[in-house]
């Protein structure tokens, strides 16, 4: 029996098939192109005339870069071509936020039924007395579809006939770090890809100046942020080059995407040149094909550096475009990043994940939902309806939500880590708009109807971007090994 | 002793005299001890020397790390948990033991301990220690283990591309006997030696059409594999070309450079970097200091794992990240200017020299003429910009903590020359 090539996949490097005469002709008219990287590129083929440095055309290297994933085809249509997720890390509570319960409100003060919570996990409020604790802010109904919601997130409402509220939601991990990693990779135990390596890996990206699987990253004002690893975005069992790159929102986007100090543009791109051609005349003697690779990749770190200043560079967006998210320029906060989202869609990036940090309310929820809601409320709307606008809602999938939820039980003037059901948004590609979907039971509790566990929220996504989740797969330890793991159900419910 | 009965003498002392030897207590026998320190003055440097190197003794004894070992003595009920349900309680007790398949662990009824383990583990009825700890030293040689899954060598890894060398080579550690004069059992410099000096491992890498038809992935190793090498190594290439590795042996971690707000995502407590200062800046990237799951991004960028889970095998990735690094990372600005500067120093008043020395140092070999035609063009363009812009090369000149002297022109174009050389697929591949 032949060995089984058990990392196989892991080869980082696509073999390229070789060069043939047809393909090195310039690129076609229909390839996506930004001004500035051509004008960079056009500067790359002229810089050292004579010297013949291109001898390979870049054609041939972007399709190691901006390549089709491996489903290709698709397995069914595809509704939406790329995710922004915006993720409430800490934990939302989805009692001051999308679902109502006035059950609660009436209950306030009295014991939690034993019904509800006998033998049940709880995080901080493990053998504690539990006592029912009510919305702290009043709900009103939003839209012509008259969808519920905290009166906190006006901006949110205004959307809300866009918007599909799964009020269904339901984890199985009620610490954070475990609950992020069931929510991205849908396993608890570590090492496994993230969703946004699995949609890279599986579509292939629309770009070859950027990372086809962006993150990025802003806290909030109240104070209680846990830590986000690195590994959230991580590739897993995956070529690694399919993992999540964070942007930064201080200082350079990009590590090392700037020149470094006393090296102009010119003498970048010479340097780059120099590089790329002494690599070339050693793939010429040595016909590594790992070689071609980093030529290519030198190439796309070359248009990187000016494809990153270009996307962080919002000078040249309206005031009424920044009036509307509430942004500011290069002060980090989920509306610039939100508005960075869309800079990023636009310019062909796979899936883009904000993390927003500091929903983590143990004490104080009250207050601290007012806080959140300033920071999100605005963006999240100004997001979905900035991508309406250009038309690119309808193949852009929107989610918004976190790990988990709060108790309905009092913490104090606080809630707990709660997963028994949650709430989460989502808009755009393939979802129905203005649906409240599922209901969690009368206290807020768990979730009872239409409950949606997160490998069916993976399900779902993978859906609508035209991915048969049961055969997004990758050969891992002998076997073919579903990214997602072995649950999940599409939620055929929430689909237009 | 001779003490003047009573004169002198305290009572109490006295009347601990007075009993025999072995019926004192230790503290009346220290008693003892305290008043003949006291009363015999002539002894007092052989008692200040006693107490000095007791001193050293103790700081010695301190400065030895402790593995802390706490075993049960009751040890815990452990079951069969089915389906890994650890909430489980209705299956077998198991008890300490090694795979069933594998061996038996010789105990006369007794149960297992750690130790036992430990022996087994390295016991001669045992080859699978040596068979992977081979397996993953021929990774270091070959780029691949003669079984590719290095983390597992059971049902669920790869069969043995040649499984009687693996044997050869796991009995050849254990027991020693090819050229084994000097080598002792499980002589790790014994195997590198040998497999070094093997005519497999001495081959050229260079590949023909026959041999990528026959064996694409050249598991067979009818040549060397080439492959890049792993991140530390990267970093280490960078500094040792210039001249600046600290080739100091041991001690606490050092931190390296690292962007500003690299840690903001990190919290409890929140974490401020400062980076180490002198030579701790040019140590092997080996002391660099771990954080875990934000480990320094240069080391994650070409791929050393996060530390959150064992990994044996390291994937290697080919991304622009690692580009950007190499290219503009300040520890690689650092490099090449140092590395320049020592060109500039040590390779003559000629250009060609110069850059023959580069190569010969970077590479191990002399530039071909059109490499030398590129080079050429790009430090001569580049020193007349630097000409036209002395500040520019000053601002080159200062990346990084290396003291620098005062910047020229000539430097500054040949850092641009020596970046490139340190940015070659060539410089950070093993042939």
């Amino acid at each position: 029996m032949k060995p089984s090539r058990v990392t196989e996949e892991h080869n980082p490097s696509p073999q390229p098939p070789a060069p043939s005469p047809g393909e090195r002709s310039e690129p076609s008219p229909g390839e996506r192109s930004e001004p500035c990287a051509v004008c960079r590129r056009t500067f790359l083929r002229n810089g050292l005339a004579g010297v013949g440095l291109l001898a390979l055309n870049s054609l041939l290297d972007r399709r190691l870069l901006a390549s089709t994933g491996v489903v290709n085809p698709l397995h069914h249509p595809a509704k939406a071509k790329r995710v922004i997720f915006l993720y409430q890390a800490g934990g939302p509570s989805h009692l001051e936020t999308f679902d109502y319960k006035p059950k609660l409100a009436e209950m306030t003060g009295k014991p939690m039924p034993d019904s509800f919570t006998a033998g049940q996990q709880i995080a901080q409020l493990q053998g504690q007395r539990l006592t029912c604790f009510g919305p702290q802010h009043p709900f009103q109904k939003f839209g012509k579809s008259g969808q519920e919601m905290c009166s906190l997130f006006p901006h949110i409402g205004s959307v809300a006939d866009d918007i599909c509220i799964v009020r269904s939601m339901w984890t199985e991990q009620i610490n954070h770090d475990p609950a992020h990693t069931l929510m991205n990779t849908g396993s608890i135990i570590t090492g496994r890809p993230s969703m946004g390596s699995w949609v890279f890996y599986g579509l292939g990206a629309e770009t070859d100046n950027l990372p086809g699987f962006v993150v990025l990253m802003s806290s909030g004002k109240g104070g209680q942020m846990q830590p986000i690893a690195a590994r959230q975005w991580s590739s897993g069992i995956l070529p690694s080059k399919f993992q999540g790159v964070k942007l930064n929102s201080f200082g350079d986007a990009v590590l090392h995407v700037k020149n470094p100090p006393g090296v102009s543009d010119a003498a970048e791109s010479e340097s780059f040149q120099a590089v790329n051609a002494l690599n070339r005349l050693e793939y010429k003697a040595t016909q590594d094909p790992e070689i071609l690779t980093r030529i290519a990749q030198y190439e796309m770190a070359f248009r990187m550096q000016s494809s990153v200043p270009d996307l962080v560079d919002m000078s040249k967006e309206p005031a009424s475009v920044l009036e509307m998210y509430g942004a500011k320029p290069g002060d980090g906060s989920f509306a610039s990043n939100c508005l960075l989202a869309r800079r990023l869609a636009e310019r062909g990036v796979r899936f883009i994940q904000l993390y927003h940090r500091d929903w983590d309310h143990h004490s104080g929820v009250k207050a601290n939902v007012v806080i959140k809601a300033q920071e999100t409320d605005r963006p999240t709307a100004a997001l979905i309806q900035d991508l309406k606008q250009r038309g690119m809602l309808d193949d852009t999938l929107v989610v918004w939500g976190g790990e988990f939820g709060r108790t309905p039980m009092s913490q104090g003037d606080g809630r707990d880590h709660h997963i028994k059901g949650f709430s989460f948004l989502l808009a755009g590609g393939g979802i129905k708009g203005g649906l409240t979907y599922g209901a969690t039971d009368e206290l807020g509790y768990a979730a009872v109807e239409h409950a949606v566990a997160v490998p069916d929220f993976h399900a779902t996504m993978l859906h609508v971007l035209g991915i048969d989740h049961k055969r997004l797969t990758v050969k891992f330890q002998g076997l073919d090994a579903r990214l997602t793991g072995i649950a999940g159900n599409v939620v055929s419910g929430i689909l237009a | 002793m001779t003490v003047a009965a009573g004169r002198g003498l305290p009572p109490d002392l006295a009347k601990i005299l007075r009993r025999q030897e072995d019926e004192r207590s230790p503290e009346q026998k220290e008693a003892v001890l305290d008043f003949f320190e006291f009363s015999t003055p002539e002894l007092q440097p052989a008692y200040m020397r006693l107490a000095h190197l007791r001193a050293e003794r103790d700081l010695l004894y301190a400065a030895i790390p402790r593995v802390v070992l706490t075993e049960s003595t009751r040890p815990r009920i452990t079951r069969v948990l089915p389906r890994a349900n650890w909430m489980d309680e209705t299956h077998e007790i198991v008890e300490p033991a090694v795979p069933a398949f594998l061996a038996k662990l010789e105990t006369d009824g007794r149960r297992a301990t750690r130790l036992d383990l430990a022996n087994w583990l390295v016991s001669p009825q045992n080859p699978l220690t040596a068979r992977a700890f081979v397996n993953r030293l021929w990774r270091e040689f070959f780029g691949t283990g003669l079984s590719k899954v290095l983390e597992d060598l059971g049902s669920q890894g790869e069969w043995p591309v040649n499984p009687e060398l693996l044997d050869w080579l796991a009995a050849e550690f254990m027991h020693p006997e090819w050229n084994a004069t000097g080598a002792h059992d499980w002589d790790v410099r014994h195997m590198i030696r040998t497999i070094v000096t093997s005519h497999t491992y001495r081959q050229s890498s260079m590949s023909s059409a026959q041999i990528d038809e026959r064996d694409p992935d050249n598991r067979l190793l009818a040549r060397q594999n080439r492959y890049r090498v792993d991140a530390e190594i990267v970093h280490d290439i960078a500094l040792s070309v210039a001249g600046l590795l600290a080739e100091q042996f041991g001690g606490p971690s050092v931190r390296p450079y690292e962007p500003e707000g690299y840690l903001a995502a990190m919290n409890f407590p929140k974490r401020e970097y400062s980076a180490s200062r002198g030579a701790d800046l040019y140590r092997r990237a080996l002391y660099t200091e771990w954080q875990r799951t934000f480990l320094h991004p240069t080391l994650l960028t070409f791929d050393a794992p996060t530390r959150e889970e064992c990994t044996v095998n390291r994937v290697s990735s080919n991304t622009p990240l690692q580009a950007l690094d190499l290219m503009n990372d300040p520890i690689f600005v650092e490099s090449a200017r140092v590395f320049a500067e020592n060109i500039v120093r040590q390779g003559g008043p000629v250009f060609d020299r110069q850059l023959d020395w580069a190569f010969e140092r970077a590479l191990n070999r002399a530039p071909g003429t059109e490499e030398r035609q590129i080079m050429k063009e790009l430090y001569r363009q580049n020193l007349a910009r630097f000409r036209g812009s002395p500040e520019s090369a000053a601002q080159l000149m200062s990346v990084g903590e290396a003291p620098h002297p005062a910047a020229q022109p000539e430097a500054a174009a040949m850092t641009l020359v020596a970046r490139a050389i340190l940015n070659l697929h060539e410089t950070i591949t093993r042939n």
